[in-house]
């Protein structure tokens, strides 16, 4: 049925139904309950007002969130560079200790080098660990302009109050609506009739 | 009754089609919300507010209906669009962003109802008039001839609001995203990880429980 | 004859600061909080439809006619209206419409 209302069917099968409809009046009855209840459904509104509060914060955590994958971001950098840089300290201690067994005598117990800890010999890792170049997050359009467009420029008013332009009627009758009983009929008319005798 | 759509295809779905053919032939260029979607995964979040200011008051009201609390449609909402920028690289242009939004909606609103403290609340519908929660300027029922046709028009949505809200979760989804949302049936069955079949036995099974419960107002 | 002393009052009214209208300030007389939420208030209106817009902008010329007394009153409500619970505000935009259509 909801085929046949939204004109979905093959035409041997419209012309199927139609058959079938013209000699079955429950059918018939079962198509127009039909179409009258998707018909209600279409003009059932789509949207809705959204409000402000909840915007800002979805921009607010959308812009943590962006943050935060910058700064992962920087100390996958960071990471990177320690790998490269391992090696190079660990042929650099090697060496060390190449030249400290050819200098020293062959009875003098070599001293172990003490295991250079990467964040000590290598100055480039400590350097950007003490001072890391968070790469900047994508420039995005939050801050606001120094000089703004002219239609803000004209009335900034405005647009500091839009919320509240928004809820202009609520806000003028507020003490009233908020005041309201709720058992109160929605017309006066409503109410019952007041009892003869 | 249902069958195969023929190549001129007619009705709701018509225009949802036309957009898909457009994107999967065309790329991102046809449809400007998966041209948003590219610039917010190169990382212009101007495009994700953009994005934002167009979808999030059909994402709100698709959470209302789903989840039937205000404030936990609110927090739905803001779940939504979270995951839309934190999974953003995921999205692929070869599907409508529409689609991929609405999976994202539709998981998150029925992880929340199968939490067990959930209860799904119809009272959420029993406000007078559903149709306008923007404040603006208001307008007359365009099919209402009387006053009390128009009032008869608002009951009648308002049951109808209640109605939806005691569907079953999947009916309810199907539902609302291919009958007020406009989504066609395969991007119905992408969203809810069923097939086209299955989506049409939904909408059958919901519609079926919507004109049982509204038989007296019809 | 009789107009005169309350033509006279009216013009003593108007011209005391709680009815005077506050001349509306500059982008450079904006603290760099306001500059910061007027820019993203501006950039939600653009995205707005055009008669969505305009309605915002005729509220604007009205709100801009009233006394200040009565702009801080409007003000003070939009507090309040946003720190209301969800479910509070639910009930309050309930009674608004009922309100509303009591007013047609």
């Amino acid at each position: 049925m909801i085929g046949a209302t939204d004109g979905r069917l093959a035409e041997r099968q419209r012309h199927a139904l139609d058959r079938h409809l013209a000699r079955c009046a429950p059918c018939r009855a079962e198509l127009v309950s039909t179409e009258g209840v998707l018909a209600m459904l279409g003009r059932l509104p789509t949207e809705t007002d959204v409000p402000a509060r909840l915007e800002q914060q979805v921009l607010r955590r959308v812009r943590i969130l962006a943050a935060d994958e910058a700064e992962g971001g920087a100390a996958r950098r960071l990471l990177d560079r320690l790998r490269l840089t391992l090696p190079a300290v660990a042929t650099g201690a090697v060496a060390v200790l190449a030249v400290v067994a050819v200098r020293g005598s062959i009875s003098t117990p070599i001293a172990p080098t003490p295991a250079i800890a990467p964040s000590a010999a290598a100055p480039a890792p400590t350097r950007v660990a003490a001072a890391p170049r968070v790469a900047a997050a994508p420039r995005v359009k939050t801050r606001a302009p120094a000089d703004p467009p002219p239609e803000l420029a004209a009335q900034p008013e405005l647009f500091i109050d839009l919320g509240m332009l928004r809820n202009f009627d609520k806000l003028q009758h507020f003490e009233t609506i908020a005041t309201m009983n709720p058992d109160d009929p929605p017309n006066p008319s409503d109410a019952p009739p007041p009892s003869n005798g | 009754m249902s069958g195969p759509l023929r190549s001129g295809v007619e009705g709701r779905a018509s225009h949802e089609a036309e957009t898909r053919i457009a994107v999967g032939a065309h790329g991102a260029a046809n449809d400007p919300d998966v041209a948003l979607m590219l610039r917010v995964q190169a990382g212009d979040q101007a495009a994700f507010s953009e994005l934002f200011a167009k979808f999030a008051p059909r994402v709100l009201q698709y959470a209302r209906r789903m989840v039937g609390s205000e404030a936990r449609a609110e927090e739905v909402t803001q779940d939504v669009f979270v995951q839309v920028f934190r999974f953003r690289t995921r999205y692929r242009p070869e599907a409508r962003f529409s689609t991929w939004l609405f999976t994202i909606a539709t998981n998150l609103c029925l992880n929340d109802l199968r939490r067990p403290e959930r209860q799904l609340r119809v009272d959420i519908w029993e406000r007078p008039d559903a149709e306008n929660d923007r404040e603006g300027p208001s307008l007359p029922d365009p099919d209402a001839v009387t006053p009390e046709e128009g009032a008869s028009s608002r009951e009648l949505a308002r049951a109808l609001e209640s109605a939806i809200a005691e569907l079953p979760p999947k009916q309810r989804a199907a539902l609302l995203l291919s009958r007020i949302d406009g989504l066609a049936y395969r991007d119905v069955g992408d969203t809810l990880g069923c097939s086209e079949g299955a989506v049409k036995a939904l909408l059958f099974r919901a519609t079926h429980a919507l004109k049982a419960k509204l038989r007296e107002h019809m | 004859m009789r107009r005169a002393p309350v033509m006279l009052l009216l013009g003593l009214l108007a011209a005391t600061p709680a009815f005077a209208q506050k001349p509306p300030r500059g982008w450079s007389d904006l603290s760099p909080a306001e500059r910061q939420r007027a820019w993203q208030n501006y950039q939600r209106f653009e995205a707005l439809p055009p008669a969505r817009r305009q309605d915002l902008e005729d509220r604007y010329r009205r709100f801009q006619q009233m006394p200040p007394h009565e702009q801080d009153r409007l003000r003070r409500n939009y507090q309040t209206y946003r720190q209301m619970p969800p479910e509070n505000r639910q009930q309050f935009r309930q009674n608004y419409e009922r309100w509303r259509n009591r007013q047609r």
